[in-house]
C-alpha cells in the first residue's frame, strides 16, 4: 500500500473489482481498491448467482443486455473460469393476472431485443423435464439469460486487476472520508492514510455509512435475503427457475441454489431462521416435487441494498465532485457488475460513460424523477 | 512431511489435496475464509466438518502463525445435511406430535 493513489475503490465485491480492471485496463493503473473482509464477503459471495435481462425498466434492461454480451466472454477476457453459463431464466406464471402481465413484460423485452417469450406447459417441460405442470399456467422463456460462480468471479477480476499493477488491500477498514482544499480526499484506513483524487463507493451494505462520512445521505433500506444450497448432484434441472419470489438454479458445481423472500425489511442482522426453510422447501417441491428427497446442506444470508425505485445509484455526486458511486443495486449488484465495472471506469478515466447513465444519478432522489422497476424476486 | 503426505486428501467431500491446498496458500490466499473459496474444499456434504481444520493446521504452519490466529469460518445450519422433504411440513410436524 502506497500513501497516495489516483484513485481508491471502496469495497472489494464484483462492482469495486470490475471498476479497478476497467480502470486498469484503460491504462488508469494507480488505483487501490479497499476491502474491510475478504474479497466477495458481501454481498457478492452470498448471491443467488443469477444473470437476466428479463427486466420491466427500460433502464435495467438496456444495462443487462450489455452485461449479458459481457459475460459470454468473460471467462476469456479475464483468463480466468468465471463459469458463465447461459441456461436461460424461466419464469412459471400461475394466475391469469400474472400471465397477462408476463404476456406485457415479454412484447416490452422484445422491443429492446430481449427475445424473452412466452411458451407452454409442453414446451417447459422439455426446457425442466423436472417440472410440475400443474404448478403453473404458462412460462417466461429466455435463452440469454445464465449463471455465473461469484468467488471465482471475484478472483478472475482481482487476479486480472492486480496483473495491471491495482493494489488490493484485504481486512482494511475505511473509518472516515474527508475532502482537503485542494480537491482531493483523504481516506482513514486501518492500515494508515491514503490521499487521493477520487473515491469510488461500492461497498455494498455498507454504502451508506461510507457516503456519511462526505455527508451524502443514500436513501437505502437493508433488507435480509435467506438463501440455502444443497448436496451436490449430477447436472439435471436446467434452467434458473422462478416463481413468485422464490428462485433456484443448479450451479456447475451441481448444488441446487436459491432461495425465498421472508419479507425482512431494514434488518439488523443476516443470522437465517427456520421459517425460511420451510417457505421455500414448500414452493421449491411443489414446482420440482423430486427436490424433496434432496438433501439441504447449508443456509445463509445477505443483504439487499434496496433504493426507493429498486434501481442502484451509480456516477457522481454533484455537491462532492470526485466521489463516486456504485451502489443500491435492490438484490441485482452481481449480474450488473461488469457493465458498471465499464461504465463507472469510463465516467472516471474518461469523463463520460459509452452508455448514458445520467438518470441512474444520486440527484434523481432529490429531483423526484424515479425510476420504475417490479421485478425484483426473492 | 513426505512427498505423500502431500497427495493425501484433505478434504474427502471434494477431492482436495493437502497439496492443492498448500498450492492456493502460496497464491496469496493466506486466509481461511478465501483459501476455502479457492480451493473449494469444505463446501461439501459434512460442512468441512473433516477438513477445515486440517486446512487451518496447514495453512497455520505454512505462513508460521498459530491456530488461533486464523479466524475459522462461519458455520452454516444444518449441522448434518436435512431433506428438503423434512422441512416441507416444517413446524407443522412438530404440532402433530
Amino acid at each position: 500500500m502506497r500513501s497516495s493513489y489516483d484513485c481508491v475503490i471502496v469495497g472489494g465485491g464484483i462492482s469495486g473489482l470490475a471498476i479497478a480492471y476497467e480502470l486498469a485496463k484503460r491504462g488508469y493503473k494507480d488505483v487501490a481498491v479497499v476491502e474491510e473482509c475478504y474479497l466477495g464477503s458481501g454481498s457478492t459471495g452470498r448471491c443467488g448467482s443469477g444473470i437476466r435481462a428479463q427486466f420491466t425498466s427500460p433502464d435495467q434492461i438496456v444495462l443487462l443486455r450489455e452485461a449479458e454480451e459481457m459475460w459470454v466472454h468473460m471467462s476469456d477476457e479475464l483468463e480466468y473460469d468465471i463459469h458463465f453459463n447461459a441456461c436461460g431464466y424461466l419464469f412459471l406464471w400461475d394466475t391469469p393476472e400474472l400471465v397477462e402481465k408476463a404476456r406485457q413484460n415479454v412484447a416490452f423485452q422484445n422491443e429492446y431485443g430481449i427475445m424473452s417469450r412466452i411458451i407452454d406447459r409442453q414446451e417447459a417441460k422439455e426446457i425442466c423435464p423436472s417440472l410440475n405442470t400443474d404448478s403453473f399456467l404458462v412460462g417466461q422463456w429466455y435463452d440469454k439469460d445464465g449463471k455465473a460462480f461469484p468467488f471465482d468471479t471475484v478472483t478472475g477480476y482481482a487476479q486480472a486487476a492486480r496483473r495491471l499493477g491495482v493494489d488490493i488491500l484485504t481486512t482494511t477498514h475505511v473509518f472516515q472520508l474527508e475532502t482537503t482544499p485542494a480537491h482531493t480526499f483523504t481516506v482513514h484506513t486501518t492500515q494508515g492514510n491514503i490521499e487521493t483524487k477520487y473515491v469510488v463507493n461500492a461497498a455494498g451494505p455498507g454504502s451508506k455509512e461510507i457516503a456519511a462520512m462526505l455527508g451524502v445521505d443514500l436513501p437505502y433500506r437493508l433488507d435480509k435475503h435467506q438463501i440455502m444450497a444443497t448436496e451436490p448432484l449430477e447436472q439435471f434441472l436446467g434452467p434458473m427457475l422462478v416463481k413468485n419470489s422464490l428462485y433456484y438454479l443448479q450451479t456447475h458445481r451441481g448444488n441446487i441454489v436459491g432461495g425465498t423472500d421472508t419479507g425482512d425489511k431494514n434488518a439488523a442482522d443476516v443470522d437465517c431462521t427456520f421459517e425460511f426453510l420451510t417457505k421455500f422447501a414448500r414452493e421449491a417441491t411443489e414446482i420440482v416435487p423430486r427436490l424433496a428427497g434432496v438433501k439441504l446442506m447449508r443456509q445463509w444470508a445477505g443483504y439487499y441494498v434496496v433504493s426507493p425505485d429498486a434501481h442502484p445509484v451509480l456516477g457522481p455526486i454533484d455537491e462532492v465532485p470526485g466521489f463516486f458511486q456504485a451502489n443500491g443495486y435492490s438484490g441485482h449488484g452481481f449480474m450488473m457488475g461488469p457493465i458498471v465495472g465499464r461504465l463507472l471506469a469510463e465516467y472516471i478515466a474518461v469523463g463520460k460513460p459509452s452508455i448514458d447513465i445520467e438518470h441512474y444519478n444520486f440527484r434523481r432522489f432529490a429531483r423526484g424523477e424515479l425510476l420504475t422497476e417490479k421485478a425484483v424476486i426473492g | 512431511m513426505t512427498r505423500e503426505d502431500e497427495n493425501m486428501i484433505a478434504c474427502r467431500c471434494e477431492d482436495i489435496s493437502v497439496q492443492e491446498i498448500k498450492d492456493a496458500i502460496h497464491a496469496g490466499y493466506t486466509d481461511l475464509q478465501s483459501l476455502k473459496r479457492y480451493a473449494k474444499f469444505g463446501l461439501g456434504p459434512c460442512q468441512g466438518k473433516t477438513c477445515i481444520l486440517l486446512a487451518a493446521q496447514i495453512l497455520a504452519r505454512e505462513t508460521n502463525r498459530t491456530l488461533d490466529q486464523i479466524m475459522t469460518p462461519t458455520a452454516r445450519p444444518p449441522i448434518d445435511p436435512v431433506p428438503i422433504g423434512f422441512f416441507v411440513k416444517g413446524k407443522e410436524a412438530d404440532d402433530e406430535k
